[in-house]
């Protein structure tokens, strides 16, 4: 299955939140959408929802306009919604039911997703007497008890404890590998790199940068390098010594040695140049950009 | 459907485990019975309000000025007043005021001549009779003694004194002194089930839109099956919680029949007809869904729980109104211009028409003209009501102003088709 959002637009009175944003998310894979604060992620996942409609474009599904009565969609709204005053098993089960599960089937669901985040404990408590972290592990199960075929989860890392984070990256690992579209927005970067193979950066409506993050991070220019050595003062030293116009500068930083070459083209002539050193070199590699590098940059630029 | 069956589940079903709620339901269950049941335990035997609202005074000094014969007066002061304490004492006004003033007696009168006379009390109370019965005595002294002056013998004056009227009822309309106090008590409790209900409607609603569970809910669920479910919720737990409080009522009523077959007022209300009964469900029900419409729909432009009272304000001044008119008119003439005109209008017609039916003389086709009106507004202000809160649970910020929210339902339409 395929999901894809064509070129939304919304304003909110005279303010326009999304301006022609575009990008697909396929089963199997995940999506991220990134995108600082008030970037207009979650105006685009409540599009999908259909929490409300554009004011133009569409959003399809395998072609064909997205048919929430048709295929399932689970969802973790960014802040979150259930009811604080009843207790946690009987909403649960009520969510199910209002996704189309009969109430066996619902409160089986919830119970077994309650016992795979360690909080069958909890199923008669009230939501309002669990600690913010695990009312997020509850919101969680009520987005997946109905077994979506879509998955939408906004910010879902906010709040969870490291041993929590773990659980939800189990959990979101089998989703994709279950084939499940898995689309979702964080502004931690690490979360992102781990689960997704694409991503679609947001800046102020628009995306700025979107596709395989691999593709993206071939993209930037390749003329950094990276040496890891024992003994970098002596190679610092032939580095010294290179002819002029091979690197533009370098550095030593966290054990390692920095090289920007004048241009990429240059990396083999530097190799050749330090090849006499190989047996001090423990490894040479082209410095790629992290994701966190490339957001900023893209959302910096565009402000 | 489904959907609808789920969401209406799972309302009635928070009403029946909220704490609030069942507490007043079994505060209310206890305090008819303790009143119902009390005539079983109270010393008297009966609970009888005369008892309860006359009192005269327990120690009466009498003096004269003037040649009067006041043994007379104070036998006929012993039957009128019984249990009273009647002292003739020397006439000494300064020496009664005196006693008075201690508290030796409660009321002291001072015969000025065979028809006036002066009395010294501390304070007049609101009940206290023993002014009228002395006057009573005083003419029971006077007038025989006048007509013997006349020549009339003693049998025949008792004779015309005791003669008393007979009358035979034959009321065409209803009899408003059996009527007022049943449907003052229905009156009371369409009022705040109206309101109380109203407001849980539109508590619930609020609280969906500013915790976000609204944003989970429209995704899986119709806002209409959404809207329709809640206020239905609600409705029947009102009503359920009506009935048990009624029916415990009528049980206890039943099991002290025999305490209460003196009392008039009791009597009254658990003899309403059932004629009358069934108008108190159709107002109950289509008063309830009314003003509920509106309450759910107005919550749903609130975006903080604050907002709520504002936003629900001038909808409970409607119903204060009605309800305040209702209960003036009860007091004079409830057939009157204002109330003729609230009975058909649909916010006041639930409290004026059901008034009118249950006090007043009401043509049977007013009745089903008004709740025709009633009944279609009803509809209308329901399908109103789910196009302002199909839009209204998404707007966040302020509350709209009516042009927005006007444009907002308008390009909903537009959307939508």
């Amino acid at each position: 299955m395929k999901l894809s959002a064509q070129e939304l637009t919304k304003s909110f009175g005279e303010k326009s939140v999304l301006r022609g944003v575009s990008f697909e998310a396929e089963s199997g894979k995940a999506l991220g959408l990134l995108g600082r604060n008030g970037a207009g992620k979650t105006t685009a996942i409540r599009i999908i929802m259909r929490v409300f409609s554009p004011d133009s474009g569409r959003v399809l599904l395998d072609g064909a306009p997205l048919d929430p009565n048709r295929v399932r969609i689970g969802y973790l709204p960014e802040e979150r919604g259930l009811y604080p005053k009843r207790k946690i098993l009987p909403q649960l089960i009520y969510f199910g039911a209002l996704a189309g599960l009969n109430k066996r089937e619902a409160e089986q669901n919830a119970r077994s997703l309650l016992k795979r985040l360690s909080m069958e404990e909890y199923a008669d408590k009230r939501l309002d007497t669990l600690s913010k972290g695990n009312q997020q592990k509850i919101q969680l199960v009520a987005t997946l008890i109905a077994d979506p075929d879509i998955v939408i989860l906004d910010e879902p890392f906010s709040g969870l404890d490291p041993v929590n984070a773990m659980l939800l990256k189990d959990l979101i690992k089998e989703l994709i590998g279950r084939n499940k579209i898995v689309l979702f927005s964080s502004h931690q970067m690490n979360y992102i790199e781990e689960f997704c193979d694409e991503i679609a950066i947001l800046n102020t409506g628009k995306i700025v940068l979107s596709g395989s993050i691999a593709k993206i991070k071939r993209s930037f220019s390749r003329d950094t390098l990276i040496i890891e050595s024992e003994a970098l003062p002596r190679l610092k030293e032939q580095i010294d010594n290179l002819p002029d116009g091979l690197i533009s500068s370098f550095e030593e930083t966290e054990g390692r040695l920095l090289i920007k070459l004048t241009d990429s083209e240059n990396k083999k002539e530097l190799f050749n140049a330090l090849g006499g050193s190989a047996d001090l070199i423990d490894a040479f590699y082209i410095k790629e950009p992290s994701l966190n590098e490339i957001f900023v940059k893209y959302t910096e630029a565009a402000v | 459907m489904k959907q609808f069956k789920t969401i209406f589940a799972f309302e009635f079903s928070g009403y029946l485990k909220n704490k609030v709620f069942v507490g007043l339901t079994v505060i209310m269950v206890l305090i008819t019975a303790v009143f119902l049941f009390s005539p079983r335990f109270s010393s008297t035997g009966s609970f009888n309000v005369d008892d309860a609202v006359v009192s005269y005074a327990e120690h009466i000094q009498l003096a004269s000025r003037v040649d009067y014969d006041l043994e007379k007066l104070k036998s006929s002061l012993e039957v009128l007043l019984e249990g009273s304490e009647i002292e003739i004492v020397p006439c000494d006004e300064a020496a009664m005021k005196k006693a008075v003033s201690e508290g030796e007696t409660d009321y002291a009168v001072i015969v000025t001549s065979p028809l006036s006379y002066k009395y010294i009390v501390n304070t007049a109370g609101f009940s206290d009779i023993t002014g009228y019965e002395i006057d009573e005595a005083f003419l029971s002294v006077y007038q025989p003694a006048e007509f013997e002056k006349e020549g009339v013998s003693a049998e025949r004056i008792s004779e015309i004194l005791s003669s008393e009227v007979k009358s035979e009822a034959e009321i065409i309309g209803n009899d408003q002194s059996s009527s007022f106090a049943y449907t003052y008590i229905l009156m009371m409790m369409l009022y705040f089930a109206v309101i109380m209900y109203g407001q849980f409607v539109a508590q619930g609603v609020a609280t969906e839109k500013s915790s976000r569970t609204m944003e989970l809910l429209i995704t899986s669920a119709k806002p209409v099956s959404l809207m329709f479910g809640k206020i239905l919720g609600a409705g029947a737990a009102g009503f359920s919680q009506l009935i048990i409080i009624l029916g415990n009522a009528a049980l206890c009523y039943r099991l002290n029949l025999s305490y209460w077959q003196d009392n008039f007022l009791v009597n009254s209300v658990f003899g309403m007809d059932l004629r009358l009964i069934a108008y108190t469900a159709l107002f109950f029900a289509l008063g309830f869904l009314i003003y509920s419409f509106m309450y759910g729909a107005l919550a749903s432009l609130a975006s903080r729980l604050e907002d709520v009272s504002a936003l629900t304000m001038p909808v409970s001044l409607i119903m204060v109104g009605a309800f305040m008119l209702t209960m003036f008119s009860m007091l004079k003439d409830v057939d009157n211009v204002l109330m003729k005109i609230a009975s058909f209008f649909p916010l006041t017609s639930p409290t004026a028409m059901f008034t009118r039916i249950a006090m007043g003389n009401v043509p049977a086709w007013q009745i089903a003209l008004s709740v025709a009106i009633l009944l279609i507004s009803t509809v209308l202000i329901g399908y109103l009501a789910a196009a302002i809160y199909k839009v209204g649970v998404l707007m966040y910020g302020k509350p709209p102003k009516l042009n927005e929210l006007s444009r907002a339902l308008r390009n909903n339409k537009i959307s939508s088709k």
